[in-house]
């Protein structure tokens, strides 16, 4: 009986850490808060309004436009895995100029934690990819893609199908090659058969409001001094005195069925906040005032779901296999 | 057009190297190492699988270890060159491309990566230096007369200079002493006349009592040193520099114009000059406090005299009589070493000639732990490796004690006037070095009239220049340029090779001081001004020895 306990302990010990393996992988993981509201538009103009709150204030500092390529298999392999697998063009504060084109694998929040693993490959503009019988860089095709979700023309037209077919080939190809969210994905032990299937699923574009949240007057406010570099630090404080707490990042993202005749779509507003203090307690301590305020004033509720896990749970009807 | 105009262009003629802000690569591919690509080809065509071996051991994280070795965590700098690499030649397979020059230079480029990478990972398991490399040492010290000795051939084959390789750079338009800050301005090293640096953290590495620290940009790091080698690193990295070798970047400071502050004392494990000097002697065994300039906390007459300390006030500083700063700046990424005995580099010229570099300046310590293979950001994210001679500092006059072990470098004495002698048809070194590569075993007459040659091109000015950035104090810097010009003409003589610059020198110079004989008949007399000096340049205690202090 003894031995059988002792055997179970170690089952139950092993399975724990591999877990926390599971769960955190070998990328950066982030610790954040995800809400959702009832009424985004009354919340929105809080957030672009830098709002103070008594303890905590905000001030809105930048928006981006990101486009959004989402990939899984025809039968879902990620979102079943509560993974996701995004190839991402940002534009900064409307400059076109100030663009990146990245991919990312994330894992899905899970409710006894707000940690998430996310793995990126941060540059994508010196891939290349063979479309139309020449060469091309992978982030034209993609360019081609997002103009084509600006004006919702995702259906399944002749352009747009080869333009899949190619992204689509290079994924195939690409699969055992050094890209980092790859690499993660065959070490966490998927088919590789299954994995050259990938291929974009959803389209999407976001426009991200992000805050700093932080508190004022080191007098009063019942935070320590977050201690982070000046270089990792936004200039907003190391312009003001001002103690810096969280990151937050209000989306407003449409979602398409790529290549579906019926241009079918779905709405996502989301808002994420993010601890950003040096000291891990005093940034979770922040994170559960801020929540607080934010489910008296603005009836915010909690979401865990990824954007991409929310746009396939009210989408998954319509895509085909 | 108007005269202006003309004027211009003709300068950008005149002066190519301002058109040429980057290093060339060079080839990497020879007749010998081609062997060790060959695994990547079938028929003459890329296999996949092994590019990508190779491709994701070097940048994928999840792989932390080679043959149970930890492997140093892989830069984001570093893996996009690998990225970069690995993309060309997988568009090179998916083209069907044929086995090509340009596909070779990739791969043997990757084999470097790998393998540097695999040496650091098994040469940082190992800590100190164990009993059997310190016999090693001993052994290639006591051979080092027998291995250097050269027969001059009947028949000299008339070697041009060569093309640019991994091991060495055309730098022929530009100055010689100048090609030191040709390099580090190519790597964005930015020394300033008064420095700041902030603590980051002990270091553990080697003999020289050192710390690392970081510049105020806080993206470049730099580390900082004292004792024996703050003057000769300085000179030995400028002369290889000078002869067209890439080098690490060492500067010397002293007193007020180096400032190391403590900006972060909740973060940091050294906090004051105390606890500097209680870790120094725990980890180096030496005493900082002779070394001492000044200390305490940053106040208004200090921000006064220097604006940028103002963010710092009320932290605690240490400046010190003298130290020397070493670059690491963010655009270069260390690797492992360059990988001197393997990759058939045995056979590669120009590392075979280096040997004479490094008798040049007397070094002794060129064991491959003082080697750097390393990625250099050239801007526009496109990156270039380069081979670089480090730590060169273990030279101009080295003493070596076994009983008590120890050593010491910067011994003006212990330099010899000459490096090399010619007798009848042959030719012998009289410098030694503690680790023999096959490449400077298996270095002929010829390889080595080819740096002698390079060494030839130093002139009066280049010499002066590069010794006056050691800060010697006046009397050992004259001593030492008389020195280096005789070992410079004693190599010429030994190469029969007609001096273009005559540098004239004294093997009898003489100094005195206030009345005092420092110097007589080319020998330093005392132990000079000990208090400014207290590694000295006179007695042979060493670093293990506390300077005898």
């Amino acid at each position: 009986m003894e031995i059988d306990m002792i055997q179970i302990k170690n089952k139950l010990f092993f399975s724990f850490i591999v877990c926390l393996f599971t769960m955190f992988g070998f990328g950066q993981t982030e610790e954040q808060l995800k809400f959702g509201f009832n009424d985004p538009i009354k919340f929105k103009n809080t957030i672009v309004s830098s709002h103070s709150f008594e303890e905590l204030k905000t001030f809105y500092h930048s928006k981006s436009s990101y486009y959004d390529l989402y990939l899984d298999t025809k039968d879902l392999l990620l979102f079943n895995n509560k993974l996701s697998l995004r190839m991402r063009k940002r534009i900064f504060d409307g400059d076109t100029n100030q663009v990146s084109y990245t991919m990312q694998l994330k894992s899905e929040m899970s409710d006894t934690s707000s940690l998430r693993m996310e793995i990126d490959e941060p540059e994508l503009d010196f891939y290349r990819v063979k479309h139309h019988g020449s060469w091309t860089s992978i982030t034209n095709l993609m360019d081609k893609l997002f103009y084509a979700i600006d004006n919702e023309m995702v259906g399944a037209t002749d352009s747009i199908s080869y333009i899949m077919e190619s992204l689509q080939s290079w994924i195939t190809f690409k699969i055992g090659a050094p890209i980092s969210p790859f690499q993660e994905l065959i070490a966490k032990g998927f088919d590789l058969n299954q994995l050259k299937t990938l291929g974009p699923v959803l389209g999407g574009k976001s426009i991200r409001y992000r805050s700093h949240i932080y508190s004022e007057d080191l007098s009063y406010q019942s935070f320590l001094k977050n201690e982070l570099k000046e270089n990792n630090t936004p200039t907003f404080f190391n312009k003001n005195k001002a103690n810096w707490l969280l990151e937050s990042s209000l989306d407003e993202s449409r979602f398409f069925i790529l290549q579906d005749e019926n241009y079918k779509s779905t709405v996502v507003s989301e808002y994420e906040v993010e601890n950003k203090h040096s000291n891990a307690n005093e940034g979770k301590k922040a994170l559960l005032e801020y929540r607080n305020i934010l489910e008296n004033n603005y009836e915010a509720y909690p979401k865990l779901d990824s954007k991409y896990s929310q746009a396939i749970q009210q989408l998954k009807l319509h895509i085909k296999k | 057009m108007n005269n202006n105009n003309y004027i211009y262009i003709l300068l950008l003629f005149l002066s190519p190297h301002l058109l040429r802000s980057q290093l060339n690569r060079g080839n990497f591919i020879t007749p010998k190492n081609q062997c060790f690509i060959e695994h990547y080809y079938e028929n003459n065509h890329l296999i996949l699988s092994e590019l990508r071996s190779t491709t994701n051991f070097l940048t994928d994280d999840r792989v932390k270890a080679y043959k149970k070795h930890e492997i140093s965590k892989r830069k984001k700098a570093f893996k996009r060159h690998v990225k970069h690499i690995s993309e060309s030649l997988e568009e090179s397979y998916l083209k069907g491309e044929k086995r090509s020059p340009s596909i070779d230079e990739l791969l043997i480029e990757l084999e470097y990566l790998k393998l540097s990478i695999q040496n650091k990972a098994i040469s940082n398991s190992v800590s100190g230096v164990s009993f059997f490399k310190k016999v090693s040492m001993f052994w290639n010290t006591a051979r080092s007369r027998y291995v250097f000795k050269y027969k001059i051939p009947k028949k000299v084959r008339i070697d041009s200079l060569s093309n640019e390789t991994l091991f060495w750079h055309d730098l022929k338009n530009i100055e010689p002493y100048k090609r030191f800050d040709y390099l580090a301005k190519l790597k964005k090293v930015k020394p300033k006349k008064n420095m700041i640096v902030l603590f980051k953290e002990l270091s553990l590495d080697g003999s020289a009592p050192k710390i690392k620290t970081r510049d105020l940009d806080l993206d470049n790091e730099w580390t900082l040193k004292w004792g024996d080698e703050v003057h000769t690193d300085v000179v030995g990295s400028r002369i290889f520099a000078a002869l067209g070798y890439d080098v690490d970047h060492p500067y010397h400071y002293q007193k007020e114009h180096l400032t190391l502050v403590f900006d972060s004392p909740t973060n940091q494990s050294v906090t004051s000059k105390s606890e500097l000097v209680e870790q120094i002697l725990k980890i180096y065994g030496v005493d900082l406090n002779p070394f001492i300039y000044n200390f305490g906390t940053i106040d208004d007459l200090m921000i006064q005299k220097n604006k940028k300390l103002q963010d710092f006030k009320g932290k605690a500083y240490v400046q010190f009589i003298k130290c020397a700063i070493e670059a690491r700046p963010d655009r270069v990424k260390r690797l492992g070493s360059f990988l001197p005995n393997q990759l058939a580099n045995k056979y590669n010229s120009d590392l075979r000639g280096a040997v004479l570099a490094h008798h040049f300046i007397g070094n002794w310590d060129t064991r491959e732990e003082n080697t750097l293979l390393t990625t250099i950001h050239q801007g526009n994210k496109q990156y270039i490796i380069s081979a670089v001679f480090s730590d060169l500092g273990t030279s101009l006059g080295v003493s070596r004690s076994y009983l008590p072990a120890d050593f010491k470098v910067g011994l003006v004495n212990e330099l010899p006037w000459d490096v090399v002698t010619k007798k009848k048809n042959k030719i012998k070194f009289n410098n030694k070095i503690n680790e023999i590569f096959k490449a400077y075993k298996k270095a002929d007459y010829e390889e080595l009239k080819v740096v002698a040659k390079r060494i030839a091109l130093l002139t009066e000015k280049d010499l002066k220049e590069i010794i006056k950035e050691a800060d010697w104090p006046k009397p050992i810097e004259k001593l030492y340029f008389h020195k280096l010009a005789s070992r410079r003409a004693s190599i010429l003589k030994a190469f029969s090779i007609q001096d273009p610059h005559q540098i004239i020198f004294d093997k009898e110079f003489s100094y005195a001081e206030d009345g005092v004989e420092i110097i007589k008949n080319g020998i330093l007399l005392l132990d000079y001004d000990r208090i400014n000096h207290p590694e000295s340049f006179y007695n042979n205690k060493g670093r293990l020895r506390n300077y005898g202090n």
